[in-house]
């Protein structure tokens, strides 16, 4: 069975955020960028997984531009067998990475899907439940253990919710998202980096996916001057109180 | 040559303070005689039943501090009718009988007339006589001197500090300038009654010039708040250390503090442009330059540096600070022996040249006292056995071109034998936690028992065969434990036990300084010489050169009142 892990490159855990100057974002350029931690314990859960012998291959894939590379290096030297990058340099929503993801799956055919179960820097926590709704595949999202049953063909998740913990079983091939208690990912030994060196990195682009680039958003509003204002325009043109 | 040197001046001093005991020299001697005979001060002793339940319950330092704390002031407490009379040196490990010193005759303790004084110049709540706080200020981080002071001051300005100086002057009151406190010679708290002056309140910050990189600041700034300062600002301080959140620069520079970085950016000497000092007499000396060059006349700042409040209070400052660079790099490493460790400081000189900015070594034992006492510490190595580790730290500009040039060096290493195996940080967390370890290591061994440090200088070949040849000379009695700034040749030799004992002292002492100084090593490399070694200097300083310390001393404060029995051995300050 093959374990597919996203990983997102984002501005390091570490790093304090900065406003670029003309207000249009986060400042991103000359700041250090790093593994997202929900995926660097996603990609520790799957390496694990591969240990205890219940998988054969870890494969790391990454969208975005062209230095996302580094992060999948980072990766490789943790241990995933080989990489894939979609390059896209347009900004990527939840729902077209999800779309990515989705090809990438038809593609190599994974048995388990495994994602952070959000990113450190959009907070969006929608990626994994997206995906799992396009391949129609069961959902144990927030894991804080999993536990595989390779003959069964069966993974069991426990995560953590308002009121303990539940446990589900899901049918593989299934989509893990992880939280901060499912482990403690490694390090990058030297001679992992050194190994790493050596892996295949494969790139694709959206076109060759299929997958249209596009936001599915569409924001529209006004500034009101006022809560006075505000609850009029909610009661008598939303009509929603 | 330099070993007949100490030995001559060694005799020296063991003849002087034979004199200090002399009771027909000390007016105090039969009260000091009898009211030590019921009470000492001896804590090595009287802590003892003390220390288990210390270890027991100190998950973390500050939680610990306090009983000892209170336990200490209740002791105090039975003392109380003794002060003005006796004073013992109130040092908790060192007890042994050579330590113990008299308080000077010559100093006058506080009145209520002095209280007034003070809080006219400083106003009423500056003025602190409150026991809590006192009792804080009087000890050390380590708790291991204790001094007995019933007054605190906190300027708020040079003006003050120069008036307070003054005032002390004329009644020949002893004073401590402390800073954050972090000293680990005993040279920021009071040894008897010594007025306080904490100088945290003076903490602005005057000017910086984003174009040169100086910031001028007072003296009271804590480093870490210099630090997130110059950090919006681009910048960073020449200097780190694992006291950051509370020592303050004052500190830093009259203790001239080197820290993690020095391999890098050089000693505070170089990095310091200016600074404003009060003399004992009140004098103001203004040399506050933020000129990278001035050759006029002798650079008296440097006199400031370093001399751990014992010629001036240093007020203001200005330093020259480099600029940030957006790729740090940290890599930590196993090697098999020191040799590797050696040819690996020389590799990376040569091949990461520019952005080497840290290479520490901590040995296997330090290593576990970290993984077993150290909060959130984890092996970032595969479990298995390594004699020592290495942990190296580049700093440039070019994210890429960093890494790919120590993966390539670690990779060259590695092939060659000289690393066994080793991480390299992927993200800031993975290397903040690699310099966890390294910046725990101190309150780990605090964690695990008693400890004696030491700060050493040693050539960078000789230096592990020091604790070697402790390791022989103590056997299983003691813990001995080698860690530090490898590429600055610096050792701290930490030698850990269950509790303080004189027996294991005798053992170390005068070994590790007679041993330090036949190396042509200096026996205080960055922690200053404070009490803990104040007649120990003679094993590193000739005896003309400790002379000319004292004529100084004497023409920049002649009652002595800055920081007095630190620094410079007795014999010295008492002789004229």
């Amino acid at each position: 069975m093959k374990i597919m892990v996203a990983i997102k490159r984002v501005v390091d855990y570490a790093v304090k955020i900065r406003v670029k100057s003309d207000k249009s974002g986060v400042e991103t350029s000359n700041v250090k960028m790093s593994m997202n931690p929900f995926c660097e314990i996603g990609l520790e859960e799957a390496l694990r997984i591969k240990e205890s012998g219940l998988a054969s291959e870890v494969i790391a894939v990454s969208m975005g531009p062209s230095q996302c590379v580094d992060t999948l290096r980072t990766g490789l030297a943790m241990g995933a067998d080989r990489a894939i990058h979609v390059e896209a340099s347009a900004t990527l929503y939840p729902l077209s990475v999800a779309k990515l993801l989705k090809a990438l799956v038809d593609v190599e055919k994974p048995g388990l899907l495994i994602l952070g179960k959000q990113a450190i820097d959009d907070d969006c926590n929608q990626t994994g439940q997206m995906v799992a709704g396009l391949l129609n595949w069961p959902q144990g999202t927030f894991a804080s253990k999993v536990v595989l049953d390779k003959e069964k063909e069966v993974a069991t998740v426990e995560r953590e919710v308002d009121g303990g913990l539940e446990t589900l079983c899901l049918d593989l091939p299934a989509v893990i998202t992880t939280d901060l208690r499912l482990n403690q990912p490694r390090y990058a030994t030297l001679p992992n980096i050194m190994k790493a060196k050596s892996k295949v990195i494969k790139k694709f682009t959206p076109q060759e996916l299929n997958v249209d680039i596009k936001s599915d958003l569409e924001v529209q509003g006004v500034i009101v001057s006022s809560v006075d204002e505000l609850i009029d325009k909610l009661k008598n043109e939303a009509h929603v109180i | 040559m330099r070993t007949e040197m100490w030995r001559a001046a060694h005799r020296l001093i063991s003849h002087r303070s034979k004199n200090l005991c002399d009771p027909r020299w000390n007016p105090n001697f039969h009260n000091s005689i009898h009211n030590s005979s019921g009470f000492t001060y001896n804590f090595g002793r009287t802590c003892k039943p003390f220390n288990p339940y210390l270890i027991r319950h100190g998950s973390d330092v500050q939680k610990y501090i306090y009983p000892t704390r209170d336990y200490i002031e209740n002791l105090h407490g039975s003392t109380e009718p003794c002060y003005g009379k006796s004073f013992r040196i109130q040092n908790r490990y060192y007890g042994s009988a050579s330590t113990k010193i008299q308080r000077n005759p010559i100093f006058s303790t506080i009145n209520s007339d002095d209280i007034n004084h003070f809080r006219e110049i400083l106003g009423e709540k500056n003025v602190i006589q409150d026991e809590d706080r006192l009792s804080a200020a009087n000890m050390d981080w380590m708790q291991k001197y204790k001094g007995s002071s019933k007054l605190l001051l906190q300027p708020r300005s040079t003006e003050e500090v120069s008036q307070i100086l003054k005032y002390c002057n004329s009644r020949c009151l002893a004073v401590v300038p402390q800073g954050g406190n972090t000293g680990l010679v005993g040279g920021s708290v009071p040894v008897f009654d010594e007025v306080i002056i904490n100088i945290g309140s003076m903490n602005n910050i005057i000017s910086f010039d984003k174009v040169s990189g100086i910031l001028v600041c007072e003296a009271g700034c804590i480093l870490e708040n210099l630090i997130s300062f110059l950090d919006d600002q681009g910048f960073i301080m020449p200097l780190d250390l694992g006291a950051k959140g509370s020592c303050q620069i004052g500190g830093n520079i009259s203790t001239n503090a080197g820290g993690l970085r020095l391999v890098r950016y050089g000693s505070l000497h170089g990095n310091v442009l200016g600074l404003e000092a009060v003399l004992a007499n009140g004098t103001v000396l203004d040399m506050l330059g933020t000129l990278r060059k001035d050759n006029t006349g002798y650079d008296l700042k440097h006199l400031f540096i370093g001399s751990e409040g014992s010629l001036g209070v240093v007020t203001k400052v200005s330093i020259l600070t480099p600029p940030k660079l957006s790729s740090v790099n940290v890599a930590f490493l196993a090697c098999k022996d020191y040799l590797s460790c050696q040819k690996l400081l020389l590799e990376a000189k040569r091949k990461l040249g520019e952005i080497l900015s840290a290479f520490e070594f901590i040995d296997n034992q330090s290593f576990n006292v970290v993984l077993n006492h150290l909060e959130g510490a984890r092996n970032p190595l595969p479990p298995s056995m390594h004699n020592f580790y290495v942990l190296i730290e580049t700093t440039g500009s070019d994210e890429s071109y960093d890494k790919e040039k120590l993966e390539a060096f670690l990779l060259h290493s590695m092939e060659g034998g000289l690393v066994s195996d080793g991480v390299l940080a992927q993200d800031i967390n993975q290397a903040s936690s690699f310099w966890h370890i390294r910046e725990g290591i101190p309150e780990s061994i605090m964690k695990a028992g008693a400890v004696y440090k030491y700060d050493l200088s040693i050539p960078v070949e000789k230096m592990y065969d020091l604790v070697e040849e402790m390791r022989v000379r103590l056997g299983h009695s003691a813990k001995v434990m080698g860690y530090g700034h490898l590429g600055d040749s610096n050792l701290h030799l930490n030698i850990s036990t269950p509790q303080y004992d004189d027996a294991i002292l005798a053992q170390i002492e005068p070994f590790v300084y007679e041993w330090t100084s036949k190396h042509r090593g200096s026996i205080s490399a960055e922690h200053g010489v404070g009490l803990m070694k104040a007649n120990k200097i003679h094993y590193s300083k000739s005896a003309e050169t400790v002379q000319l310390m004292g004529s100084i001393k004497k023409l920049l404060d002649p009652n002595g009142i800055l920081n007095p029995y630190k620094v410079l051995p007795g014999s010295l300050a008492s002789s004229s």
